[in-house]
């Protein structure tokens, strides 16, 4: 098993990357930690002309805090956050999340940007970010747009990203003292995309609540009656709704995936304190 | 596209010793320690990434060979199974490995013991849960992994004595313990999104799918009629579809999609059939990706129907597909159906747009020919195979 010939052309930065893609057109592909494009090279199922490696750029390793925010560069790696090598915006969700993706070995190279840039709807940042309203920093030629992280991926695989684009960094609101999160997926095996996912993530200091059910044939989709009873009534009013909610959200899923769906936010919520 | 071959010098550190070789872009690291090195030690199983027997430890992380490009590795520091020899650590795994039958054909091990070595540094404790969480991405088909667990606790006991102070101790994360108090109520200011429900899915799979889409426009049906019935106007509304050539009522077309990082170019022949007088059409085809080796099947049936006051009318639309060769094997029927689904959506805008007078939209927002559009089909692929983002 070999990948197609391609041109490997490693970035210092991000501008290079940026450059180097919009010379190289449609025919160039990025690749950071290569956790996902790696398998799709071998197979042959990606057949870039050009490979443009972010992983040793770093500007984009970095990371900012402010007093409402962190700014995290997109290569920064999931192992920097299981290990606490970055600071955590989330009161403990942003370690343990990534304590839980594929295995040690991928958590070693994969990256926060490239897995969100990937868009699989399985996937664990793509979840938890949508949760926690993070901003998304994408980089182009002509400068930083912001993306909303509910905004960003169009339907699995496809996102806001031109193919002269990057995704520079993850701005993360901090959540507040007062503010929890629960946060639960199905997997067959450790280590397995989920199969469905439940993300909660309440936050009373700033009036934010956010519920959402992923690991969908699409991305992320909001319970907003659920979140909506979670900040007028708490966690087992938010349960008492759920159901509905699900049954509305993923009507035209079969009945069985939508009871996965829904255990899957019932125990996210119990995370929080639900009871029920 | 294809590149001219060409090799670049790539120098790393491997196992201690400063090594320097001429590898292709492509060549990945287990490739390169294998063919290269002549380090055999590595295996290769699954080759993208999946079973874990290429581990080796990269700057003192694990990381997959097999999914490494050797070029990334210029200046790093490599260890291979071969470099474990003066190991405490490591000898004592090996040691271990026989006393409890961690192993039986050898082929898993190397991974496996690099995995172990790098568990064992960073636990404070381990349970044997912990332990066969953490070895989740090894896969071993003879033991039943009871002699590898048994074989990691027992080195685990007696660290101490083997580490030269060299563990990398880090807090492992855990759920939050929020204490006793109640959740505070609250009036919800921030958060909100726009309900959506989510993209259709059928879940249960199956080749053939339809999809129905209705649109409703302000033209007399007769102008609509003589649109859809056109197919130099309709084909091109079809987003990444081209056509090449029009003999009686046979289309030679060529459908380009990209799927994230892949691309696939389907050619074939289709056929159409309009019938004027109940303002029904449908157009068919039948395409062969020539990379990937599959096949696409795709049906559109419409119908045009005028309301009362002559000035609006409706069209209906039925499209119908099936995939086969090496990309439906990685389909779930919600899966295609929901990118079948964007493309309908899409197809129905475009008619809408040139009906308004306006422009067929290519897509994407990158000026390109192809539309940029994601076969959902590889995704459960993903999930299978790959395990990980």
């Amino acid at each position: 098993m070999k990948p197609v010939k391609f041109d490997y052309l490693p970035a210092r930065d991000g501008a290079e990357a940026v450059r180097l893609l919009t010379e190289h057109g449609d025919e160039a592909k990025c690749i950071a930690g290569g956790q996902s494009l790696g398998p799709m090279l071998n197979l042959r199922l990606a057949r870039p002309a050009v490979l443009v490696d972010l992983h040793r750029a770093e500007d984009l390793a970095g990371v900012e805090e402010s007093r409402d925010a962190i700014v995290y560069g997109g290569a920064v790696r999931h192992a920097d956050f299981e290990d606490g090598r970055v600071p955590d915006a989330a009161r403990g969700m942003l370690p343990l999340v990534a304590s839980r993706i594929a295995y040690r070995a991928v958590r070693n190279r994969g990256t926060l940007g490239g897995s969100l840039s990937h868009a699989d709807p399985a996937a664990d940042w793509v979840c938890v970010m949508t949760g926690l309203g993070a901003t998304y920093l994408l980089r182009g030629k002509k400068g930083v747009r912001e993306v909303a992280a509910e905004n960003f991926i169009q339907a699995a695989f496809m996102t806001e990203l031109a193919p002269n684009e990057i995704l520079a960094g993850v701005r993360v609101p901090k959540l507040s003292d007062s503010a929890r999160w629960g946060y639960y997926k199905f997997c067959k095996k450790v280590g397995e995309f989920s199969q469905a996912t439940g993300v909660v993530v309440v936050d009373p200091e700033r009036g934010y609540c956010r519920v959402l059910v992923g690991a969908l044939d699409s991305p992320p989709v909001p319970l907003e009656p659920v979140a909506e009873a979670l900040a007028a009534d708490g966690p087992d009013g938010a349960v008492a709704v759920l159901d509905a909610a699900v049954d509305t959200a993923l009507g035209d899923y079969p009945r069985v995936n939508r009871q996965l769906y829904k255990v899957a936010v019932r125990r996210a919520l119990a995370q929080i304190g639900a009871t029920q | 596209m294809t590149t001219k071959l060409s090799l670049s010098e790539v120098t790393l550190d491997v196992n201690g010793e400063t090594v320097s070789g001429h590898v292709e872009a492509r060549t990945s690291l287990a490739d390169f320690l294998r063919d290269d090195l002549d380090l055999t030690g590595t295996h290769l199983g699954c080759e993208h990434g999946v079973c874990g027997a290429c581990t080796v430890e990269m700057d003192g992380q694990p990381v997959r060979a097999c999914i490494t490009l050797a070029r990334a590795c210029e200046g790093r520091s490599v260890r291979t199974i071969e470099g474990g020899d003066d190991d405490p650590l490591m000898a004592a795994l090996q040691d271990a490995f026989m006393e409890f039958h961690g192993l039986q054909c050898g082929f898993c091990t190397p991974g496996m013991l690099v995995a172990c070595r790098d568990i064992i540094l960073r636990h404070r404790a381990l349970t044997d849960e912990q332990i066969r969480i953490a070895l989740g991405g090894n896969i071993c088909r003879c033991t039943g992994y009871v002699g590898i667990v048994n074989a990691v606790r027992s080195v685990f006991e007696r660290r101490h004595e083997l580490l030269a102070g060299d563990q990398t101790l880090v807090a492992p994360p855990v759920q939050p313990d929020w204490g006793d108090a109640k959740l505070a109520t609250f009036k919800r200011t921030a958060g909100q999104m726009e309900a959506v429900e989510a993209a259709p899915s059928d879940g249960a799979g199956g080749d053939d799918q339809t999809l129905r889409e209705a649109i409703t426009v302000n033209k007399p049906v007769d102008e609509v009629w003589a649109f859809l019935s056109d197919v130099e106007r309709v084909v091109p509304c079809v987003p990444g579809a081209r056509l090449l050539s029009v003999n009686g009522n046979e289309l030679d077309v060529e459908m380009e999609i990209s799927l994230g990082a892949i691309r696939a170019r389907f050619r074939g022949t289709g056929r159409y059939h309009f019938d004027d007088d109940t303002r029904k059409g449908r157009m068919e085809g039948e395409g062969r990706d020539a990379r990937s080796g599959s096949s696409a099947g795709g049906g559109l049936d419409f119908a045009v129907i005028g309301d009362e006051s002559g000035k609006r009318c409706r069209i209906e639309f039925v499209a119908s597909y099936s995939v086969t060769g090496p990309l439906s094997q990685f389909s779930r029927g919600g899966l295609v159906k929901s990118f079948v689904g964007a493309l309908a959506g899409m197809f129905a805008d475009n008619v809408q747009s040139v009906l308004s007078g306006g422009q067929v939209s290519r897509g994407g927002g990158s000026g390109l020919s192809v539309v940029r559009l994601t076969l959902n089909v590889i995704k459960s692929w993903f999930q299978s195979l790959f395990r990980r983002e």
